[in-house]
């Protein structure tokens, strides 16, 4: 239940976690850590890029040769464009997120990628509309997630 | 646009959400006074919400599922399973996240789906973190 309310709103004080969950600062705080350690990836703001002057998302498939798997995981890593990439299976290796000033910045990553890989088979969708991002486990009942509060 | 000052603010919480405001004005060099309107301003305009990412796995959802599907109705946005949908170009119209316990939770969910093609996820290689 904590972490639902977690992933509606990341920024929750722990006095307003407490009072919902009915579950003392104190413990609130000890398990926060405990997770922090062993489930949470990470706290973070989730952003409109367009109104930051970034005009093209896509999601990008990629297949490459089985030998250039892992140097191409290292290369993703290493590009600020590339804002999630996830292992794949059926047909592709990877699966990226993709975020550009405009379209003429996804097509030089798309030629620098091909500069260093091998692409065997490679799919570009545009994203045209977030209709809905980062909801599984959200509470449905916690506070706007605008409320921000002064964290930890 | 953003003011420089605007952009530090963004750069902290786009890396931990849960900075307070007295350490995040501490690391951007900003008053106090200062973060407090910034971050007004900021979740009036660019931030969509705080959130927490979880390495679902270590709860017990085993299968992460991305889907390129040519369809999707409304329940699918208020379906607990969908942890993302966006609306795409090219050969399919959505592209759809969900997370599921097991295989038979996610044979259950495709049953609803319409014509889409399936990509398990292996491994997460980047999660969230480009930075503007």
């Amino acid at each position: 239940m904590l972490l639902s309310f977690l992933r509606s709103n990341g920024r929750e004080s722990l006095t307003s976690l407490s009072k919902k969950t009915k579950i003392p600062v104190s413990t609130i705080f000890d398990r926060l850590r405990l997770y922090e350690q062993e489930v949470i990836c990470k706290h973070t703001a989730l952003l409109d890029f367009s109104k930051l002057g970034y005009t093209a998302k896509a999601k990008i498939l990629l297949k490459v040769k089985k030998e250039e798997r892992e140097e191409l995981a290292k290369f993703l890593k290493s590009r600020k464009e590339i804002n999630s990439a996830d292992k794949i299976n059926n047909g592709y290796d990877f699966i990226l997120e993709g975020i550009f000033t405009n379209v003429k910045g996804l097509h030089q990553f798309m030629e620098d990628l091909e500069e260093n890989f091998k692409l065997e088979e490679k799919q570009i969708f545009f994203i045209i509309d977030e209709l809905l991002k980062e909801n599984f486990l959200c509470e449905l009942t916690a506070s706007s997630p605008k409320n921000s509060g002064e964290g930890i | 646009m953003l003011t420089q000052k605007e952009m530090k603010v963004l750069r902290c919480l786009r890396k931990d959400a849960r900075k307070s405001m007295t350490a995040i004005a501490k690391e951007t060099k900003l008053p106090l006074a200062s973060i407090m309107l910034i971050m007004r301003r900021l979740e009036s305009s660019v931030v969509i919400k705080y959130t927490t990412l979880l390495h679902h796995a270590a709860l017990g959802h085993h299968v992460r599922v991305h889907f390129m599907a040519q369809g999707m109705n409304e329940g699918f946005l208020k379906n607990p399973q969908v942890n993302t949908i966006y609306k795409i170009s090219g050969k399919y119209n959505y592209f759809i996240e969900g997370i599921f316990k097991d295989i038979s939770q996610l044979e259950k969910f495709k049953e609803k789906l319409g014509e889409h093609q399936q990509f398990f996820v292996m491994e997460e290689t980047k999660v969230e973190e480009f930075q503007p």
